[in-house]
């Protein structure tokens, strides 16, 4: 269960608004949800190896050579703001 | 056979390999009657963007090819309907988010590039869940889409925009993407057939991402021949999705369209088919008809020959757990790439960095993507990541292990692809968990990369169509395909010039429906 100060915290740490309406709305239901997917400590997980890998019978291998990629000109006809050659953002630390 | 729009949809519905052998009408002919069925269907809202233009100068390209005397793709001049997740270079590409909502993607993905040298006119971008989070895109920050057997029910998602597109008859092929059932639920609940592939047989470059150990692309087809047509022609390993895999030699794609003919002509005798039926007390969540239905299809397998193994998952139960635990984690990690700086929407007037993240994603994305990102970042923080993402990790090799022992023992499995036929249009929007629940017969072949493919299979009392799904092995998509295409051949009545009220009568035979809807009074 988590209280709303740690929804808060959690809405922070994914980049969210805590004071969204929407997550108002999303708050009253995440505790049934938290509840539901408790149920994987009945798993008895004991004995298995964590690591996972859908590929684990196989490497799959290539030469260590740059492909193809996007150049400034590609990138920058999708930037939301775009200057010299450079992406527009607001300054990272706070002005005041 | 005479020509005229009515006609022309319908002949696609039943065989776009049959167009491609006698081309009895042009590439721009085919391109205008599926434009003017799109036209017909708009309310049922398959698609987020349609440029009418770029369809028919693909449709001449194709049309000029062939009077050029070139050689042919194997989809040359066939429609084919693109999820709004998969990159085709010039076009939108939204995700069915607002944080994307101008997008429009600087290069094709690597099954838009195959699609193309097959020939295909690639047409329009399908509607979805925002970023393929959802079963009944319902949360499509757009529009809803519509089941076209009954526009009060959901189309099933996330990928319904295509399934709406094939089963309306507006194009004879659609790509989706399946993370937890994304193909195959949509595909059963609009009566059309959506293949899976094993994960790796097809490339993800260029899908934008959900959950990149799930997520596989798939086609949409009205029958299983024309689905292995498109698999073959977007299968293969690319350098530039290094979890795509070459596939061993005797089950390679490019064998798959060489037996289409077998498919009708099956021997059963010695097939040992797993099936997999709820127990009594599961059974009460189950819609009848799809119970019976798959009883009905597993009748039909006994009496031609094949052996029946009942199998139970011991994890069953767990599987929702299991998946949106491994599914929200890696979501909340491939959506932290929507910050507004780079791509897709911007906040304006923020007054730092941080604030531009925050206030540029809350923004833009919906409810159910919010909802996932939190539970995301919950399961993975500090003090709770052993609990719940390492435990699902580990509950889940337990499940690919239960499965392969399996497929020791049996050839394919058959089950229901969902418990329930097309639910209403608000039934179960505001109740996530109901929601989430919906996808539990087809979760376990995205954890543990086996194929699935959900095939119709005659319908409920109300007319609404039922999947059985099938599944096989990692990368034995050639069986899957063979076993899927002569269970539909040889236990259909020919239902394909049945409407609606036909299928009702037929609600409680095994029967397979052809997928297409007739809506003659747009004509």
């Amino acid at each position: 269960m988590l209280s709303k100060d740690e929804f808060t915290d959690l809405a922070r740490l994914a980049r969210l608004d805590p004071a969204d309406p929407d997550l108002q709305g999303i708050r009253g239901d995440f505790n049934k949800i938290l509840d539901y997917v408790n149920q994987i400590n009945a798993v008895d997980t004991a004995k298995v190896d964590a690591s996972y890998s859908r590929e684990e019978t196989r490497n799959n291998m290539r030469a260590d050579e740059a492909g193809d990629v996007l150049g400034p000109a590609a990138i920058g006809e999708i930037a939301p703001r775009w200057e010299a050659g450079h992406f527009v953002v607001p300054g990272a630390i706070e002005s005041e | 056979m005479s020509f005229d729009s009515i006609t022309l949809y319908r002949s696609a519905a039943d065989h776009v390999v049959a167009f491609n052998d006698t081309r009895e009408y042009t590439a721009v002919e085919l391109a205008e009657a599926c434009l003017a069925r799109a036209e017909a269907c708009a309310d049922w809202g398959a698609f987020l963007a349609l440029d009418r233009e770029a369809v028919l100068s693909q449709a001449r390209a194709s049309d000029d090819r062939r009077a050029a005397g070139k050689a042919l793709g194997p989809l040359d001049g066939i429609p084919i309907a693109i999820k709004d997740n998969i990159c085709a270079k010039g076009t939108t590409v939204t995700c069915a988010s607002r944080i994307l909502e101008n997008f429009v993607a600087p290069y094709d993905a690597t099954v838009i590039e195959k699609l193309r040298a097959a020939g295909a006119v690639l047409m329009g971008r399908a509607n979805m869940d925002e970023f393929a989070m959802g079963s009944s895109t319902e949360n499509s920050a757009f529009q809803n889409a519509r089941n076209p057997w009954n526009p009060e029910r959901v189309p099933g998602g996330s990928s319904g925009g295509s399934a709406v597109a094939v089963a309306a008859g507006i194009a004879p092929l659609a790509l989706g993407s399946d993370t937890g059932g994304s193909i195959r639920q949509p595909a059963a609940f609009c009566g059309v057939v959506g293949l899976k592939p094993t994960y790796g047989r097809v490339s993800r470059y260029g899908l934008v991402a959900y959950a990149s150990s799930l997520d596989q692309i798939g086609p949409f087809a009205r029958s299983v021949a024309d689905t292995a047509l498109v698999l073959e022609a977007i299968a293969g390993a690319d350098r530039r999705d290094s979890t795509s895999l070459a596939p061993d030699a005797e089950d390679s794609g490019s064998t798959l369209s060489g037996n289409l003919a077998e498919f009708q002509k099956r021997d059963w005798s010695g097939l040992q088919v797993g099936v997999m039926l709820p127990d009594d007390e599961a059974a009460s969540a189950y819609d009848p008809a799809v119970l019976a239905q798959t009883n009905a299809a597993v009748d039909f397998l006994e009496k031609q020959g094949a052996q029946i193994v009942p199998l139970q998952s011991r994890l069953e139960k767990y599987l929702i757990t299991i998946y949106y635990i491994q599914a929200t984690a890696e979501a909340s990690s491939n959506l932290s790439r929507y910050d507004g700086v780079r791509y897709g929407q911007q906040a304006q007037d923020a007054k730092d960095l941080m604030d531009l993240y925050v206030r540029s994603r809350t923004a833009g994305f919906g409810d159910e993507v919010k909802r996932r990102i939190l539970l995301g970042t919950f399961v993975l923080s500090s003090g709770y990541y052993d609990a719940y993402y390492k435990s699902a990790q580990k509950a889940r090799r337990l499940i690919t292990k239960e499965y392969a022992n399996f497929f020791e023992r049996v050839d394919v499995i058959l089950a229901p692809t969902s418990p329930s036929t097309a639910f209403a249009l608000g039934d179960k929007v505001n109740d996530p968990i109901a929601m989430y629940q919906s996808d539990i017969l087809t979760i376990a072949a995205n954890l543990t990369g086996n194929p699935a493919v959900s095939i119709p299979a005659g319908a409920d009392a109300d007319g609404l169509p039922v999947g059985l799904q099938l599944m096989t092995a990692p990368f034995r998509e050639q069986r899957l395909l063979e076993i899927a295409g002569g269970l539909a051949a040889g236990a259909a009545p020919d239902t394909n010039e049945q409407d609606s009220e036909d299928l009702k009568k037929n609600g409680q035979e095994f029967s397979i429906v052809s997928g297409y809807i007739d809506r003659e009074e747009n004509f």
